[in-house]
């Protein structure tokens, strides 16, 4: 038995060696596959007289992967495509080789899943086991779920085999590495296969009856026997429970999964970004019994999908297990639970006499209807004269568009880079610079700036010092609803003078040296209130008042995303939020 | 004397159609009577409450401009007058009698009385009925340096227009089409679904259709992915697929139909660019505009690769 783990550890290596050194046949259930290697060594195998079974889950058949799919076909592997019924999915990630290894876990066959998440990849050698995981192949095949996929009898081209990549050394500022490649010797484990309640019911039989401690990886946790296994062994208060989570949980419906356990005493750290997730789905209980699989701990995962669910009762492999997630857990956010206490101030408006001097009013949000609703906003269609503005053409236009600027600047920005000595000396430096000179002159300057769904991405962290930071000075920033991209670069100069185009405010964008961009300068004979209107139309966080107000109000929005509108005000009001009665 | 006037009262405009329904249409170029010079916020002639102006603007409805076309007038009652909106979200309605360098001298419609301070920093912007004013006021004359060539039809497309404008482009399309994208990827929705079948038709039917996108180490797995993936499929159909694989990402979002006419923005060209985020885009059919983009193509061309050549990304 071997155990890799990801990011940046061994799975890959120990995946393609197993392909390279297969004799007689491959076959495997993967949910998605696009890393380009192991497709490539998938499609040597035929040429060697070796034949390759894959069944795969129907999302592989979009328009977006059909290349692979035709690649694969092309180079003679036997492919299905798995349609499990009520949008089921077919979730497992695992590979027979000979019929005599399994290697399954939770990694899914793409660059992401090895390079940057968390994930575990385990090698078991026992023909007991393949045959289990064969025969279920054979099922999944012979059923009406399966569609076998043709190639278009192309030629295949001829392909090198890669070499396995050594594993990457370092390891990115602020991540670990996963650790090497170890060998077990351990039991065969109990194996299951989804749909099918039992060990789910298993697992949390063995929750309850834990004696001194629980460690859970999980990127998606909600099925209910499990939660209250959890919850209940938790209150007890004498077992130690530990939750890494993926940073997903924070969003709707399953927050409150999470708030429940960490108040029955469960000590929860999450993990993830867009880009990076942790993806385990393993439980270790009091160091011996030990699960892994493709399944999430979820109803669908439990009620509709295919998965395999692996239990092994091995000191040694639990060990290993616990070490890997300690480690992990070191660069883990702790969990904060919602406060229902309101402390934060309610408007920021500077009292003044007769005229609204300064930042306008910000106050704490009353329509929780309609947050993100796309407004469907109409072009606006005039004569403008037009500059084109590539690369490091555009920086130096800006900055003269904003010394020039008499009363209004409106920006909406997806990205600016992280405020730091190096913004100082740059252009974005300049740019900062200029606009807190044009508001120290009277001109109104708005920034509105994206807000990415997850609130552990480091974006949304540069974002809200950018918002502390220039709020201070005057400068109205906005921040973006965490729902739909604000995916523009926008500039507005006294609603006559625009740009628009692709350029993001890092320093790579804007001094051409990092990236390829373009943007339009346009000018309008006469100012256009079209573009005030749209921009104020932009969803946007209501109460700016303080980082910790809109970060309450974030964290409240996000929460409530697809709560039904009774629920949503429940939930609001038990948090002191005024709410508008549903009709 | 007699000036022909096309007005609409802007104060009743925005009082009886909500905002975000009002159609925009300023398709009439605005005319200047260079008789009159106003000097520094003044009318030429004061009496009482009217005001004798130089010609103004017409910010219409869509549906109703050609009803005020062709009236006859001498004097404007100065009711229909300039905006200045308020941080607080109100706004006055009035005459801009000067702009001061920290304030507005302002005499306000509802209290006809005397003209008061505006300070500036209370103000979130100002729109002037007179466009005279207003292009001393911003300064948009200045502004023209920077701009080439003459003024031309721009569109600005928000996320669905530009969804809608870009299928329309392609569809019509004679002889070229030039896509250069950082993200692009096929979808069952439309527009962006109809693009891509219209993109590929395009290219079956003969026309030269070029599509330079990302696959460097500077971009996400899954984005270099998808766009790889999807870049391959519609090679199939005789699209000619170009990738740029450098240190340096391909960022630019544009689309360059017949050599005549260009949009660039935001937006990138899948589902999400043209149905769901917030974009803002641009077209574009002026000559000289249109003959930089084509350099600057030509210029991302020359380095781009062809798929066959390129190397396997590793993963960040």
């Amino acid at each position: 038995m071997t155990v890799a783990f990801s990011p940046r550890g061994e799975a890959l290596h120990l995946i393609l060696n197993e392909l390279r050194t297969a004799t007689s046949r491959v076959d495997l259930a993967q949910f998605y596959l696009t890393h380009p290697d192991l497709i490539d060594a998938l499609c040597a195998l035929p040429a060697k007289g070796i034949p390759v079974r894959l069944l795969t889950d129907v999302t592989m058949g979009e328009a977006a992967q059909q290349p692979t799919l035709d690649k694969l076909t092309r180079h003679g592997v036997q492919l299905f495509l798995i349609e499990p019924p009520k949008r089921g999915k077919m979730h497992m990630k695992n590979l027979v080789v000979d019929g005599q290894t399994v290697i399954t876990g939770t990694a899914n066959w793409t660059q992401q899943a090895f390079g940057l998440n968390c994930e575990d990849t385990i090698k078991i050698a026992s023909p007991a086991l393949a045959a289990v995981y064969l025969a279920k192949m054979d099922e999944l095949t012979a059923s009406d779920m399966a569609a076998e996929i043709h190639g278009s009898g192309a030629k295949p081209e001829r392909l090198s085999f890669p070499l396995p990549k050594p594993p990457a050394v370092r390891s990115p500022p602020g991540r670990v590495n996963a650790p090497g490649t170890r060998r077990f010797s351990a039991e065969a484990p109990e194996s299951f296969f989804l749909p099918n309640p039992g060990p789910f019911e298993h697992l949390a039989e063995q929750i309850r009856s834990a004696t001194s401690r629980v460690d859970v990886a999980i990127f998606l946790l909600n099925e209910d026997r499990i939660v209250d296994a959890l919850t209940e062994r938790a209150q007890v208060g004498d077992c130690a429970i530990r939750i890494l989570a993926d940073v997903g949980m924070l969003g709707s419906g399953n927050l409150e999964v999470l708030q429940n356990l960490a108040a029955a005493g469960v000590e929860i750290r999450t993990f993830g970004s867009d880009r990076e997730s942790l993806h385990m789905k393993t439980g270790i209980i009091d160091g011996h019994f030990f699960w892994t699989g493709s399944a999430n701990w979820t109803k669908g995962a439990m009620t509709l999908n295919i998965e395999d669910m692996l239990c092994f009762d091995s000191p040694e492999l639990a060990a290993w297990y616990s070490n890997w997630l300690d480690e992990f857990a070191k660069i883990c956010q702790p969990f904060v639970p919602l406060q229902t206490q309101t402390t934060f101030v309610e408007t920021n408006a500077v009292p003044t006499g007769k005229w609204p001097i300064g930042l306008p009013p910000t106050a704490p949000r009353t329509d929780w209807d309609h947050l993100v609703e796309h407004v469907d906003f109409p072009p606006l269609e005039t004569n403008a004269w037009v500059a084109y503005l590539p690369d490091e053409a555009y920086a130096p236009v800006l900055l003269d568009l904003i010394r020039n600027a008499h009363q209004t600047i409106l920006i909406a920005m997806y990205k600016l880079a992280e405020p730091g000595e190096k913004v100082a000396t740059g252009f974005l430096g300049q740019i900062i610079a200029e606009l807190e000179k044009a508001t120290a002159r009277g001109v109104y300057v708005s920034l509105l700036l994206h807000v990415p769904v997850s609130p552990q991405d480091a974006l949304y962290d540069a974002h809200s010092r950018w918002a502390e930071r220039l709020r201070a000075k005057g400068i109205d920033v906005r921040l973006g609803l965490p729902a739909l991209p604000m995916h523009e670069k926008f500039v507005s100069v006294d609603l006559c003078k625009i740009i628009v185009g692709s350029h993001n405010w890092s320093e790579g964008a804007l001094d051409g040296s990092r990236v390829y961009e373009s943007s339009a300068l346009v000018i309008y004979p006469q100012p256009q209130k079209w573009l005030a209107d749209y921009f104020f139309s932009r969803p946007m966080v209501s109460n700016m008042s303080s980082r910790e107000a809109w970060e309450r109000e974030l964290t409240l929005i996000r929460h409530t995303k697809n709560m039904d509108p009774v629920d949503k005000n429940q939930f609001l009001e038990s948090f002191g939020v005024k709410v508008e009665p549903v009709p | 004397m007699i000036f022909t006037m096309i007005q609409m009262s802007k104060a009743q405009e925005n009082k009886t159609i909500p905002a975000r329904r009002r159609g925009y249409t300023e398709g009439i170029p605005p005319v200047f009577i260079g008789l009159f010079d106003r000097p520094k916020g003044h009318g030429l002639l004061n009496i009482g409450n009217w005001i004798l102006r130089p010609l103004t603007v017409a910010r219409g409805h869509a549906g109703s401009r050609f009803a005020v076309l062709g009236a006859l007038l001498l004097l404007t009652p100065t009711s229909q007058a300039d905006e200045i909106s308020l941080r607080n979200g109100t706004s006055l309605t009035g005459r801009v009698l000067m702009v001061q360098s920290s304030s507005y001298v302002f005499q306000d419609n509802a209290s006809h009385g005397a003209p008061q301070n505006v300070p500036k920093t209370a103000v979130r912007y100002v729109l002037y009925a007179d466009p005279t004013m207003a292009e001393r006021a911003f300064g948009i004359r200045s502004a023209l340096r920077h701009a080439e060539g003459e003024a031309s039809l721009v569109r600005l497309l928000p996320t669905r227009p530009f969804g809608q404008a870009i299928l329309e482009a392609v569809q019509n399309a004679q002889t070229s089409i030039w896509v250069s994208a950082y993200y692009i990827s096929g979808s069952s929705t439309s527009p962006i679904k109809d693009f891509y079948t219209a993109l590929e038709d395009k290219a079956r039917q003969g026309l030269e259709v070029i599509v330079i996108s990302e696959y460097g180490p500077g971009t996400t797995a899954r984005v270099r992915e998808a766009t790889y993936n999807f870049a391959r499929t519609l090679e199939q159909s005789g699209v000619r697929v170009l990738f740029m694989s450098g240190y340096r990402i391909l960022h630019k979002k544009m689309i360059l139909v017949d050599n005549q006419s260009a949009f660039l923005g935001s937006a990138n060209l899948t589902m999400a660019g043209t149905l769901q985020s917030d974009e803002m885009n641009v077209h574009i059919r002026q000559p000289a505009f249109i003959a930089r983009v084509r350099k600057d193509f030509e210029k991302i061309m020359a380095s781009a690769k062809y798929a066959e050549v390129l190397k396997p990304m590793e993963s960040k």
